[in-house]
């Protein structure tokens, strides 16, 4: 009898152990941040401490280069595998101290890390803005859960290049910047990934719009309302079929957010982010007589904001039902579209971008025509590190979309 | 090749054999048979909801109906549905007007079912699930359907035979229902007719 008990134990461990958590928890540097007693970095000081590093110590875990970028909220150190640092860093005195977490994206590993720039290893050059010293960043990650305890230091190799720095890549965020099932700490499509994403280093979203039954553009990937989306609650079944109340009121993302609508997306990235490109993957034809006026607002609103030549908002156009749903719009032609078709669809539309398949190959011909056509190519949805690698080394595209910005912009900003 | 045809005779002969030997005469007691089973009782829905729920219903009616064959042996095969409301959710959208929101499942398992000793079984079940959603308030009423593929039920039972053909007991049964998470348990009254 104790036997069989146990054997039902041990069949119920099994199937609870199945449940997986929703997200890798964010490591605490410890009970008191020292990021809060410094002051920030003057712009000047960032660009000095962006560029190629060489991993001296901690190399067996990340790699012998590193890269360090900096974006709207913080700094990002990427390397060729994944691993990636979600950092910020300010100075007290002449001494720049760089604190946060890092995170393998193909896998749950993550740690805690605190790093320094002393004073005579670049610190006074970083605060001063000079760029006489060598930049030596030294300090410490947790292998998993607890306090730094881990040597990782980081030389200053060189600076990026030129071709990176004149280039206008656009590394570009799935779903908003990152899929749930990355189990990042904010949910898919939401304003709080659209708000982390830059982190991650990307620096354009792709996004999926719905229309509610009441005719409301918003933000959801999946046809139908799920527990892999969103919060157990009491709607389920088409999402389409429910109000935009009702979707607001009773229906949270998987990380507790509201799903947002279309209209809170594109103020937000205008008027909050350093975004530059906004992919709208459009997931029915019915919504793109509504949502097309929005875009153009949109685009006016940049305008305003004098954001206008740096941030793109492209309708996607994913398939012949869309496409027909353009056609049919009048003046097609003047509105910024993103054609996943062929290349005369592209030509039909007068689309600014043309985005195949990463399957399909570089296709530099056709990649080539499109640029002397004045127009864009960025293909989707590439994500293995092998691959980012060559299509970045052999392709010509303006643009990857992908799961994992930080390898892209590894890959991206090393180039010589 | 002739080896191999050999082979695949005695295995079929073999397990002929096995297949026939497990069966006794019929003539005298019909020990192979065919039962219909209807189950009328309580249901209660586990509330996992993290959100959207300002009031709600968890106990309701349910029904099942389980078509079994039970072979001489401990164990017996069938096919059970049923017909369960899991929940009613009444939300409150301003001081005017609300929301019911009920959901409604209807399970469609392959069941297995062994006896422990006598008169008391345990039974486990495995299949499809039809999930309808009904949210209705504010002056319109949205329906929809999810299809459930990972589901399971166990049960533990009672069945005291009342005459030949006729059975009656009680049935505690626990589902799951894989796409939306939903847990259940439900206590019914059973009446089982041997075909």
């Amino acid at each position: 009898m104790k036997t069989r008990i146990l054997h039902m134990a041990g069949l119920m461990l099994l199937f609870y152990g199945c449940n997986k958590d929703n997200v890798v928890p964010v490591p605490a540097t410890g009970p008191v941040s020292v990021m809060t007693e410094t002051y920030p970095l003057p712009p000047a000081s960032k660009l000095l401490l962006e560029g190629v590093y060489r991993v001296t110590s901690g190399s067996d875990k990340f790699g012998d280069l590193m890269v360090v970028k900096w974006n709207r909220t913080g700094v990002l150190f990427a390397n060729n595998n994944g691993k990636h640092f979600i950092m910020e860093a300010g100075h007290l005195d002449s001494v720049v101290f760089i604190q946060g977490y890092w995170r393998d994206g193909y896998s749950d590993a993550t740690g805690a890390c605190t790093m320094i720039v002393g004073r005579s290893e670049g610190g006074t050059s970083l605060v001063t803005g000079n760029g006489a010293q060598q930049i030596i960043i030294r300090g410490a990650y947790a292998k998993e859960s607890g306090l730094p305890d881990q040597t990782l230091t980081m030389e200053y190799l060189r600076p990026f290049s030129d071709k990176v720095k004149n280039s206008n890549f656009y590394i570009l965020g799935h779903r908003a910047g990152g899929r749930n099932s990355d189990r990042l700490p904010v949910s898919e499509n939401s304003l709080a990934m659209i708000k982390y994403t830059e982190r991650l280093g990307t620096t354009g979203i792709e996004v999926d719009p719905r229309l509610s039954s009441d005719k409301i553009p918003f933000i959801y990937h999946d046809p139908d309302i799920n527990i892999r989306l969103t919060q157990k609650g009491p709607l389920a079944g088409d999402v389409s079929a429910y109000t935009w109340r009702q979707l607001s009121s009773f229906v949270r993302l998987i990380h507790g957010e509201k799903i947002p609508s279309l209209q809170e997306v594109l103020n937000y990235v205008v008027d909050s982010t350093s975004l530059r490109f906004v992919y709208l993957d459009m997931k029915t034809a019915e919504a793109v007589p509504i949502i097309i006026p929005m875009q153009l607002k949109a685009l006016q609103r940049a305008k305003d904001n004098h954001r206008k030549d740096s941030l793109l908002i492209v309708m996607g156009i994913p398939s012949t039902e869309v496409l027909n749903a353009v056609l049919a719009y009048p003046g097609y032609q003047n509105v910024p579209t993103l054609c996943e078709l062929t290349v005369d669809d592209v030509r039909q539309l007068n689309s600014k971008v043309w985005a195949p398949r990463w399957t399909l190959g570089t296709q530099n011909d056709l990649v080539q025509q499109m640029q002397n056509e004045g127009r864009l190519a960025v293909c989707w949805t590439i994500d293995s590190p092998g691959w980012i690698e060559t299509y970045l080394n052999d392709g010509l595209f303006n643009g990857l979309l992908t799961n994992y910005p930080y390898v892209v912009a590894y890959y991206h900003y090393i180039q010589e | 090749m002739g080896r191999i045809k050999t082979v695949l005779t005695l295995v079929l002969i073999f397990f002929t054999l096995v297949v026939f030997s497990q069966q006794k005469d019929s003539v005298k007691v019909r020990l192979n048979h065919y039962t219909l089973t209807i189950g009328p009782g309580w249901t209660h829905y586990i509330d996992n909801m993290d959100y959207g729920v300002q009031k709600i219903r968890k106990d309701f009616a349910g029904v099942s109906f389980r078509f079994l064959w039970e072979p001489e042996h401990r164990l017996s095969l069938g096919l059970e549905t049923g017909y369960y409301k899991l929940f009613r959710v009444t939300n409150q959208l301003n001081a005017d007007t609300s929301v019911h929101i009920d959901r409604v499942v209807v399970p469609m398992l392959l069941f297995v079912r062994m006896r422990i000793v006598d008169h008391v079984y345990l039974g486990a079940g495995l299949g499809l699930a039809i999930i309808t959603n009904k949210a209705a308030g504010a002056g319109q009423e949205i329906a929809t359907k999810t299809t459930s593929f990972a589901n399971f039920e166990f049960s533990g039972a009672y069945v005291y035979p009342l005459s030949k053909h006729w059975n009656v007991g009680g049935e505690f049964k626990m589902f799951h229902f894989g796409a939306l998470d939903d847990w259940m348990y439900s206590i019914q009254a059973t009446c089982a007719v041997r075909l």
